[in-house]
């Protein structure tokens, strides 16, 4: 069982406060959605989690059971355990999604030899286990063979890309992913299927942390609970009726509610 | 005035051929080019080709190259090209075997006249290393042909030939891998003359990973028959100093000509390039790509130029130069310039960039776990990809990722499935 607490995080871009003391906990098993109109901070969250040396954290922190992350490099962030799916994946071209995924699975599995020397030593994943893991997921995805011997998100359409932040988040198998507007760009179809993959990624060892302007993405990964994010602060907590409600009042209802009670 | 340094001595290029018992018509082939070595001839550093490349700390005294053979040097050849007359020798091996046919191809050509100096040199004293190869028409060699020249420790200047005739409706890939020994300064200069007969197609890579104290001063000439095919890949690896002239020459219609140069420099190498694409003939083509990946101190600069031909019809040409700068220090000055003499033209044109890796790429690659060293190896290794790729034999493309590799690092080879 892990926890990913936020406490009093505060961040700003370019001297321009965004997020204003957000407090949430996550646990494994549990999928949290963070819902909240166009500039509330949601990317922001998710990619000062991750550490985007764009976003300055004023104060707070991030705990990973325990151990804050904020104080770690980005890579150091991932290999903790720690996956975000972007919403502007970049591309890599030259570089094959096979390529790509068999050495960030080999990069993070590297870990500093017990001898304390510093010297990092080597724990690949076998090739036979890289294959059956990546066909199965392959598999679940509905990608084929073509798709993994692309330049990584080199020409790739929005669906393909989001469906390739869904592949490596399984392959990767991480303890608490965060999904930045992965239902953004997708037609219908293409939605079924993302949402699915996430949905499959559901499991008592992983907590999610699912960020969406809709309620749609909810019908396929229903969230345990649902947060509201207006103006870079949490307003309002609550189970998945609060998504049905936003979907039908709309996010201004929540910030006339939020302002009224101040006032 | 520019001081001219006494590089050539007329007297040591006859004593050269002499002592290597060449016979009277090559003798006479290296004093012509010695003569090309004039006060003219010498960069003045005023000419846009050589405001860049200072040309310092040059040997004192006429060079001397007396290395008659490279340790190492093999000229191995499939039984099927050589049954079939396919010739791959040493020059002056060349020169006694078949005089006629290397007779007709040593003449001092022509070529940018900013390098004319360094491939009188080379022209006059060339020794270990040179290489002839000569495919009759409609042969295809299959396997490329590979030479690896390993210059050894000493101070001992480093001036070779390499003579490459593909005639009518041949083909051939040859490979020249060029290193050297030893730290001890000394110059280098490697002249290619490549010759694609009418219909032929030839794939030609030089890959220099020379030790530091090298000043490489090499020049290349392609000249391009009607549909003949020629790609060429220059791969700058090692740590030396490089200045490269690249001359393609177009003589018919239809031909194909595309230029690729990979540069992976660090510590405070310079890597000096000038092409000149010359387009001519009906409905030709040719395209330069140049990428860089520089660290340290390096720098890369390009000076290339296009001349579409008054005489040319319908022709289409490009010139890319994409320079990484992988450091604070590095820098790259791509100069692209176009001459266009007449207006029937198809296309040509040239883009040029020059900056640092994209932070965005950088994050998105670590966070999936890699450190910004890795992350920065596999975009690196992602850029030049669209090079290598342009080679179709598998062995080669490996040869230039070792080649490489020192600089650029291997993790993105890491993951490669067979």
């Amino acid at each position: 069982m892990s926890s990913l607490e936020i406490k009093d995080l505060v961040v700003s871009v370019e001297g321009k406060t965004i997020l204003n003391g957000i407090e949430l906990g996550v646990e494994s098993g549990q999928v949290h959605a963070i819902m909240g109109p166009n500039g509330s901070g949601k990317s922001t969250l998710s990619l000062a989690i991750m550490g985007h040396p764009k976003y300055k954290v004023e104060r707070g922190k991030v705990l990973l059971d325990g151990i804050d992350l904020l104080k770690l490099p980005v890579d150091a962030r991932a290999r903790a355990g720690v996956f975000l799916a972007f919403q502007y994946p970049s591309a890599i071209p030259g570089v094959s999604v096979a390529n790509f995924l068999r050495t960030a699975i080999n990069a993070r599995r590297a870990a500093p030899s017990a001898d304390g020397t510093g010297e990092i030593k080597k724990n690949d994943m076998p090739i036979p286990q890289f294959r059956k893991l990546l066909a199965e997921k392959m598999k679940l995805l509905g990608v084929d063979d073509s798709f993994i011997t692309r330049s990584v998100n080199d020409g790739f359409s929005g669906g393909e890309k989001k469906r390739l932040e869904i592949l490596q988040m399984h392959m990767f198998q991480p303890r608490f992913a965060i999904l930045d507007e992965t239902d953004s760009g997708l037609d219908i179809d293409a939605l079924k299927v993302v949402a699915e993959g996430i949905d499959a990624m559901r499991s008592p060892d992983v907590g999610m942390l699912l960020i969406t302007h809709y309620e749609r993405i909810l019908r396929y990964v229903h969230p345990d609970f649902v947060h509201v994010l207006v103006d870079g602060r949490i307003v309002r907590t609550g189970g998945p009726e609060l998504a049905a409600e936003l979907e039908s009042k709309g996010y201004e209802f929540v910030r006339e509610a939020l302002y009224a009670g101040k006032a | 005035m520019t001081r001219v340094p006494s590089l050539l001595d007329q007297e040591l290029v006859e004593q050269h051929s002499l002592r290597r018992n060449e016979p009277e018509w090559l003798r006479d082939a290296r004093l012509a080019a010695a003569e090309g070595f004039t006060p003219d001839s010498w960069p003045t550093g005023q000419e846009e080709e050589w405001r860049r490349f200072p040309l310092k700390d040059l040997p004192e005294g006429p060079l001397a190259s007396t290395l008659d053979h490279l340790p190492g040097i093999q000229f191995k050849l499939e039984p099927e090209a050589a049954a079939q007359g396919v010739i791959f020798k040493g020059l002056l091996r060349a020169s006694l075997d078949n005089p006629e046919l290397v007779r007709s191809h040593i003449a001092p050509g022509g070529g940018m006249p900013s390098h004319g100096a360094f491939r009188a040199i080379a022209d006059a004293l060339w020794s270990a290393g040179s290489t002839f190869v000569h495919v009759p028409a409609d042969v295809a060699v299959a396997m490329p042909i590979v030479v690896d020249k390993v210059w050894p420790a000493g101070a001992e200047a480093m001036l070779s030939r390499t003579i490459v005739v593909a005639e009518r409706g041949s083909s051939l890939t040859i490979v020249e891998d060029l290193s050297s020994e030893g730290a001890k300064p000394r110059i280098a200069i490697p002249h290619v003359d490549v010759y694609a007969g009418p219909g032929a197609r030839v794939r030609y890579v030089g890959i220099r990973r020379f030790a530091p104290g090298v000043l490489d001063l090499g020049f290349q000439r392609f000249r391009s028959a009607s549909d003949s095919d020629v790609a060429v890949h220059n791969v700058f690896a090692g740590e030396a100093s490089s200045k490269l002239g690249i001359e393609s020459d177009m003589e018919g219609n239809g031909a194909t000509v595309k230029l690729y140069g990979l540069v992976a420099a660090g510590d405070n190498q310079r890597i000096d390039v000038n092409s000149f694409q010359q387009v001519d003939g009906k409905g030709s083509q040719s395209d330069l790509l140049y990428l860089s990946a520089l660290y340290d101190h390096a720098k890369a600069v390009f000076y290339g130029k296009i001349r579409v031909e008054a005489t040319s019809s319908g022709t289409g040409s490009y010139q890319e130069c994409r320079n990484m700068l992988l450091s604070d220090h590095a820098g790259a000055d791509p100069i692209p310039v176009l001459e266009i003499l007449t207006n029937d033209v198809v296309r040509c044109g040239h883009g040029a960039t020059a900056g640092a890796l994209g932070d965005e790429d950088l994050f998105y690659a670590m966070s999936r776990g890699f450190d910004r060293d890795q992350a920065q190896q596999l975009l690196v290794h992602g850029f030049f990809r669209r090079v290598i790729n342009q080679i179709d034999d598998e062995h080669v493309r490996q040869r230039v990722l070792n080649a490489v590799r020192p600089r650029i690092g291997n993790i993105a080879e890491m993951g490669i499935l067979a």
